[in-house]
This record gives C-alpha cells, sequence and structure tokens, in this order.
C-alpha cells in the first residue's frame, strides 16, 4: 500500500517536472483604457443597465481579454464603466478598443455585449453602439439597451427649485437574417415586427406565427421567434 | 481499509496534478518540448541553399508540440560566428525554410542549432543540435575536413529513453534505376495493421555521401535520453525565467543599476514603436530587474524603443534579453575522416560552380499565410483636437504653434530655460497639475524641450487628448501627441534610459523547386542537382500517398531517400530507401 503510495507522488512530480503551471493571461494581463467617468448628475431615472458593478470579461480588438473586471454599463451614454480594482477610479473605457464583453453572474446568467456598427432609427448615420446578445445563430437577435432623457421635472428641494433631466428605456431591438439583411424595430408586437421585416421575411415569419400560435408581446417571444427561424 | 487508503492516495494526486485545466484567467501546464530538424544533407557548398524543416515535438506525448508558436535557429561556425540567426512561425508544431550559405564561408565544420523560448529554461544542452560540413567553392585544399565527422553532437550513452518505437513507413520508388532526368514517382505507404494514422512528414532525395554514418534520425534523436543540462529555473514568474510562446513573441530583458549592477525592481519600462499612430505597452519589472512584453504581429520587424519612466536620478540600464546568445562555445567533433570525403566534396563543389552558372535551382516562397491578429495597440481611439500646421502659416519653434495656432487647452511656460507644458481637462475645466505625456512619432519621449525647436516645417500633426487619461494603472495628465515630416525620432535618444532594439522579421516559409522536364525546359542546360527533391510539407492522411513526380538530374550516382516525421498519435517517423540514376 504504502509501495503505491509512492509511486503515486511519484507520477505527480514526474509530471511537474516535466511542466509547471503557468498562467500567461495574469502575467500578460491586457491594459484597459479610457478617460476617468464623471457621472451626469441632474437626471432623475436609472442610467445604468446594472445597478451594481458586475465581475466581467472584456475583449479587446487586439484579441487579448480582460477577465474579471468590475463593470457597469452605462446605457444612457452607452459606454462601459470599470471600477478599477482599488475602487479609486471609475474610467470610462475607451468603446473602440473593446470587441465584446460579458456580465457574468448577473441576475442569474451571463450577458454579453457586442459592439456594432449600426444605423439606428431616426438617425442619419452610423454609429459604434454596444448591444445585448439575446440570440446569436444564423438569424440572430440584439438590443441595444437605449435610455434618452424625456423631458424635465421641476423639484424643489430646501427650498430650491432644481430641474431634472427625466431617463426613460426605449430599447431598439435589431434583428439580423441568415443573408446578413438587418432590420431594427423599436415596439414588440406583431403587425410593428411585420412592418419592420423585408418581404422576403414576411411570409417565413407569418407562417411560424400562425403555425406555432406564437404571441408576440415580449422579448422572450421574440428570442422564440428567432430560435423557429433558425430551424 | 486499503482500499480507502488507495481511494485517498488517488483523489491526493489527481488534485495535486489536475491544476492544469485550460480556463480562462487559470493557470496551466505546459509540457516541455523538444526540436528536431530534418535536413535535406549534411554536406553543403558555400553558395547553397540548406533545405530544412523544423519539428517541435511534446516531451511527455511524443505528438507536434502546440505550445510554443515561434521557434529559433542558429547556423554558426568555428569561433562561434553565427551564419544566420532566425526566428520562425511555427505552425501546429512544424515550419520550414530556407537557410542561403553565402559564397564567402569559410570551409569547416558548423553548428546547426534550434530551440523554442521554453526550452531555454532546461538550458542549452536541450536545444538540438547537429553538426554539418560546408566547404568553400574554391578551397580544394579542404584542410578543414580533417576536423570533421559528420555527426550529430548527442551524447555517446545508449540508454534507451522510454519512447515509442519507429513507426514503420514504407517507401516504395516505382524503380531502383533510373536514367538522366526521367520522372520517378514516390508512394509512401502505412503498413495495413496501422491503417487510420496520420503522419506529418519531411522528404529528401539526395546523393548519397560515400562512407558516413553520422545522420542522426528522429528516432536516434528522440531515443537518447533527455539533454537537459543546468537548468535555467528560477524563482521567476510561476517558476519559469523563460514562458512558453503561445501566443507570441514574448521579449524580456532586465533593468539594473549601471554602478551597482544590481537589479532594479518596481521601474516602470514602456515600449512603443514608430508609428503613426500612438502605441503603448508598459510592465514593472520584478524582484530580479525583470520585465517582458507579449508582442503580436504588430510590432514584427519594427523597431521597439524601451524606455523607463522617472528613473528618479539613478543611473539605470536597459538590458534586453538576446534569445540567439549561446553560452556554450561551438566545438567540432574530432573523428577520423573518411578518405573518400575529400574526393566527393571536391565532385561537390565543381558541380555548385556550373549549377551556379546555369542557375538550375531555385528557391520559391512558400506563400503561408498565418491568421493573426496585426492589430495595433494604440494610446487612444481619437484625440480632442488633431492640428495639422500646414494648413496655417509657417512658424518657427513648438512655442509658437502652441501660441498661434493650437487650442487652448496646451499651455506652454518657459521655467529656468526649461520649458513646461500643462494641460486642460476640458470635464474638470481646470489646468492639471503634472505635465501631459508627450509622444513624437507615436513613441512617449515625455520631455517637451526635445521637440521645442521643431517648427512647422517639421510638424506634420499635432494630436491632443484634454483629459485624465488611463491606461491600465498609470493616469496621464493629458496627452500631447507630435508627429513629425521626417520621423525626427530616428535622430534623437526617446527618454534619458532607453533602448531600441529591431525585431527582425519572422523567416519566410520557402520550399525547393526542381526543374519539370514536361514543362518547357531547354535540353542543353545541364542540371548536376545532387539534391532531386525535397518537400517538407507531406501529410500522410490515408493509408499512402503518392509523392508528386520529380526528375532524376544529369548527375549519376546514388542517392538516398529519407522522410522524417512524426505521427498523429505520437510515434516518430524514420524510414530510408536507395535509388540510382545512371546514363
Amino acid at each position: 500500500m504504502k509501495r503505491a503510495f509512492l509511486y503515486l507522488i511519484i507520477i505527480h512530480f514526474g509530471i511537474a517536472l516535466n511542466g509547471q503551471a503557468i498562467n500567461l493571461d495574469s502575467i500578460f494581463e491586457s491594459k484597459l483604457c479610457g478617460e476617468i467617468f464623471r457621472m451626469k448628475t441632474g437626471i432623475l431615472g436609472e442610467q445604468f443597465y446594472n445597478d451594481d458593478w458586475t465581475e466581467s470579461d472584456i475583449k479587446l480588438i487586439t484579441g487579448e481579454t480582460a477577465v474579471n473586471k468590475l463593470l457597469k454599463y452605462n446605457a444612457f451614454m452607452d459606454e462601459v464603466i470599470w471600477l478599477e480594482a482599488d475602487g479609486l477610479r471609475q474610467v470610462k473605457l475607451e468603446k473602440h478598443f473593446i470587441d465584446e464583453f460579458c456580465l457574468k453572474n448577473y441576475k442569474g446568467g451571463s450577458i454579453v455585449f457586442k459592439r456594432m456598427q449600426l444605423k439606428l432609427p431616426r438617425m442619419t448615420d452610423t454609429a459604434d453602439i454596444f448591444v445585448e446578445v439575446l440570440s446569436e445563430k444564423s438569424a440572430s437577435l440584439y438590443v441595444f439597451r437605449n435610455v434618452v432623457i424625456q423631458g424635465t421635472v421641476d423639484r424643489v428641494e430646501d427650498g430650491v427649485l432644481y430641474s431634472y433631466d427625466k431617463l426613460v428605456s426605449q430599447p431598439v431591438y435589431i434583428l439580423s437574417f441568415p443573408d446578413k439583411e438587418t432590420v431594427t424595430f423599436q415596439k414588440i408586437g406583431r403587425n410593428a415586427l411585420l412592418k419592420a421585416l423585408p418581404n422576403a421575411y414576411k411570409t417565413i415569419v407569418t407562417e411560424i406565427i400562425q403555425r406555432d400560435h406564437l404571441s408576440v408581446r415580449d422579448e422572450d417571444d421574440l428570442i422564440k421567434l428567432v430560435s423557429l427561424i433558425n430551424q | 481499509m486499503k482500499t480507502r487508503k488507495l481511494i485517498f492516495s488517488i483523489c491526493f494526486t489527481l488534485l495535486l496534478s489536475g491544476i492544469g485545466l485550460k480556463t480562462s484567467g487559470s493557470p496551466f501546464i505546459y509540457d516541455g518540448e523538444t526540436v528536431f530538424v530534418h535536413t535535406d544533407r549534411n554536406i553543403y557548398i558555400a553558395g547553397e541553399n540548406i533545405f530544412f524543416k523544423l519539428y517541435v515535438i511534446n516531451k511527455s506525448s511524443h505528438k507536434l508540440s502546440e505550445t510554443s508558436s515561434i521557434a529559433y535557429l542558429i547556423l554558426r561556425g568555428r569561433g562561434n560566428i553565427p551564419v544566420a540567426r532566425i526566428r520562425f512561425k511555427v505552425d501546429r508544431g512544424t515550419a520550414y525554410g530556407s537557410i542561403f550559405l553565402p559564397d564567402t564561408l569559410s570551409s569547416g565544420p558548423y553548428q546547426l542549432t534550434a530551440f523554442t523560448n521554453y526550452m531555454r529554461n532546461s538550458g542549452e544542452g536541450s536545444f538540438f543540435s547537429e553538426e554539418i560540413f560546408i566547404a568553400n567553392r574554391f578551397d580544394k585544399d579542404l584542410s578543414a575536413l580533417d576536423m570533421y565527422s559528420g555527426t550529430s553532437n548527442l551524447p555517446d550513452d545508449n540508454d534507451a529513453r522510454d519512447t515509442p518505437g519507429n513507426f514503420p513507413l514504407i517507401i516504395s520508388p516505382d524503380k531502383t534505376e533510373y536514367r538522366h532526368r526521367e520522372k520517378i514517382n514516390l508512394v509512401l505507404k502505412i503498413p495495413g495493421n496501422l491503417s487510420g494514422l496520420q503522419a506529418d512528414v519531411s522528404v529528401s532525395v539526395s546523393e548519397d555521401v560515400p562512407e558516413t554514418d553520422g545522420y542522426i534520425s528522429i528516432c536516434d534523436y528522440l531515443s537518447v535520453p533527455s539533454r537537459d543540462t543546468i537548468p535555467m529555473i528560477s524563482t521567476e514568474t510561476d517558476g519559469y525565467t523563460f514562458l512558453p510562446e503561445v501566443k507570441g513573441e514574448i521579449i524580456q530583458g532586465r533593468v539594473i543599476d549601471q554602478n551597482s549592477r544590481e537589479a532594479v525592481a518596481d521601474a516602470c519600462v514602456f515600449l512603443s514603436v514608430k508609428d503613426t499612430l500612438v502605441d503603448l505597452k508598459y510592465d514593472y519589472t520584478d524582484a530580479n530587474g525583470l520585465f517582458r512584453f507579449l508582442l503580436n504581429d504588430y510590432y514584427d520587424g519594427k523597431d521597439l524603443i524601451f524606455s523607463i519612466k522617472d528613473p528618479g536620478g539613478r543611473k539605470l540600464k536597459i538590458e534586453p534579453g538576446d534569445k540567439f546568445e549561446l553560452i556554450n562555445g561551438f566545438e567540432p567533433l574530432k573523428n577520423p575522416v573518411n578518405p573518400g570525403l575529400k574526393d566527393y566534396i571536391i565532385k561537390c563543389q565543381d558541380i555548385v560552380s556550373v549549377q551556379k552558372v546555369y542557375q538550375t535551382v531555385s528557391v520559391k516562397a512558400a506563400g503561408k499565410q498565418f491568421n493573426t491578429g496585426i492589430a495595433c495597440p494604440q494610446l487612444y481611439y481619437k484625440p480632442s483636437y488633431c492640428v495639422y500646421p500646414s494648413d496655417f502659416m509657417p512658424l518657427n519653434d513648438f512655442v509658437e504653434i502652441s501660441d498661434e495656432i493650437l487650442p487652448p487647452q496646451l499651455r506652454i511656460r518657459k521655467i529656468n530655460d526649461k520649458y513646461v507644458a500643462s494641460m486642460a481637462d476640458e470635464k474638470l475645466q481646470m489646468f492639471l497639475d503634472q505635465e501631459p505625456a508627450v509622444f513624437l512619432d507615436g513613441v512617449l519621449i515625455n520631455d517637451l524641450n526635445q521637440i521645442i525647436r521643431m517648427g512647422s516645417s517639421k510638424i506634420k500633426k499635432v494630436e491632443m487628448v484634454c483629459t485624465r487619461y488611463v491606461y491600465g494603472e498609470l493616469v496621464f495628465p493629458g496627452i500631447l501627441a507630435v508627429f513629425s515630416t521626417n520621423d525626427e525620432i530616428e535622430n534623437m535618444q526617446p527618454c534619458p534610459v532607453s533602448l531600441r532594439m529591431r525585431l527582425e522579421k519572422y523567416h519566410p516559409y520557402s520550399g525547393f523547386t526542381p526543374p519539370a522536364y514536361e514543362e518547357q525546359y531547354p535540353d542543353n542546360k545541364p542540371d548536376f542537382r545532387q539534391l532531386l527533391y525535397w518537400n517538407p510539407d507531406v501529410r500522410i492522411k490515408e493509408d499512402y500517398i503518392q509523392i508528386p513526380g520529380f526528375y532524376a538530374s544529369d548527375h549519376s550516382g546514388n542517392y538516398i531517400i529519407r522522410v522524417e516525421g512524426v505521427t498523429s498519435d505520437g510515434n516518430p517517423v524514420s524510414a530510408t530507401a536507395k535509388i540510382s540514376v545512371k546514363q
């Protein structure tokens, strides 16, 4: 018995001599860059997608990955905010150096955001935006968690009148088809969806909705519809 | 009870060994490596090419290694004078190419050494090394031949290592005797009982050198016990001084105090290269003064400029690590030489002279493409301001440029004969106390006085980032980047402590292109090739492979077909066959 144990220990040290554990990712950790973040004040409503700092991985355009960084996604500014390890500084990361980021263990799952170049409704030019990946296959569904100012609210605090910008969520859904054609729509509903679809897909989607008795009322329904398109 | 103890022992051992799961951000156990080089021959005449294939092999499994992506090869002669120092990209454990041997090389034994960065931890004894003989075309005396033995520098012991046996590959030429310029067809066969295996091999068909038996095959090489010598393992990161180059080249060096020669810890070393974008990397030295940078293809063939941030009055020096440095000198083996070899080499000299005149053989680039990123490690994406002085009236110096055409967010003052800059943070709407980071042609110079004399004629573009900018753990109080019209950075020392180092381009993959007589080829052009065929990239995927037909030359003699390689299950492949060419 003792001999068997000795053999096992020898085998282990044999392995250890042949190769030791090296963490190259930690030795050559990617450096993040951006400017010091200052939060916009004088607003009412939630500007962040995630209220708390969430441990995340960031894939950079250089192909490197920065792991376990504390991030918040500012949906109002469409920027990623990084809290440095010492907690002293918040940094607005350079958007164009980020390919995608993943908020890990957020609300029980991992949420992936990708940087995409897209022309949004009512915009004249394309812009780089972060979109949340809801479903990604040959047909994919993304959502741009857009937060906009909708009017102002005046409040008297300690006898002083303050004017606040009111933030509201105005998500934009992006449906990408296997032939790379992309449509965007803001309201979730059968009619709104069909109106946005190109003619080639109108018939297919109508057939799927009718065949599976699918209601198109929320994000989950859209995800289900996209998975049926992929089938 | 005994069973319980056994289970405990197994679990304990698995726990100890199982820390190497390959997950993102987790440590990974990289197996040791060894390198074998198959050369087309081992006797050359100056003016010829050495064709070779390099195999990086996992020491444990003997399969082609997937760890190192870069390998190094040195050819040196007596006195340790290097003839070639090249670095290769390794593609799934192999790399191949050629080295041109300059006509001016003196006759004598030369040593071919190959290794990976990771192998340097085990000392030079673990490197592959082979002795070849190169004769100068005009040296008919060949006195250097007395020192040549024609063997690899392997230790003289017969203790077989625990390696898999030779894979029994069958070489089947369609004939054993060929006429001049006759087509030769070769088939490589895997025996029936081993079908289903794949192999990555290289094939050479060259004239058999008389009375030499010093050739070392891959099977011989792998069956010799480990040649690890003094391990260079120190107390560095994770126990290794030299890390495996899995994702790209790792450049390392040391920072020392010039006076005491002691290592300097926690010094911030910057790396940037001349470019039209501002690029920057940095690393802090460890307790041994060691710094490391992982470089992607962006840096290939560029001048690397290292500098130290705030030497703080100390006289520091950056010492780059030289991957090609060999500590052990080359000592040729001194074995008795066979009498027929001198006549053979004199014949080779004559043949090469004729071949040179008619340029019968050529090297062809293999055009191998690697899918690696060449993203520039840009510091910022878009500056707050970008000004082209050529859009304005010419100005004499940078002070005038700052006063007249740059935004007021940059302020330059003269204090005690030195110019200092400060930059306003647009968000804070105030000037920052510290000086902004100053870059010239993409390189950190950190001293405004170096560019203060540059006027409009010398400056192409000025970029300003008017905010406190974070890069990793560093915070720059604004960034001022000046791009010159004439690469001024090449004529100045960027920082008081700086170092320039050229990163040579990766050696291109190349192959051998023998004449094809089916195509138009002048009949009156002599062809005395002693190397009939060289194919470094043969993949046996089925039970056999038909090698594309090649032609015998006008040179009569006995030729040896050598196949070296590795199978997919980690068995070395080494096989030989003989053919002859007659008129």
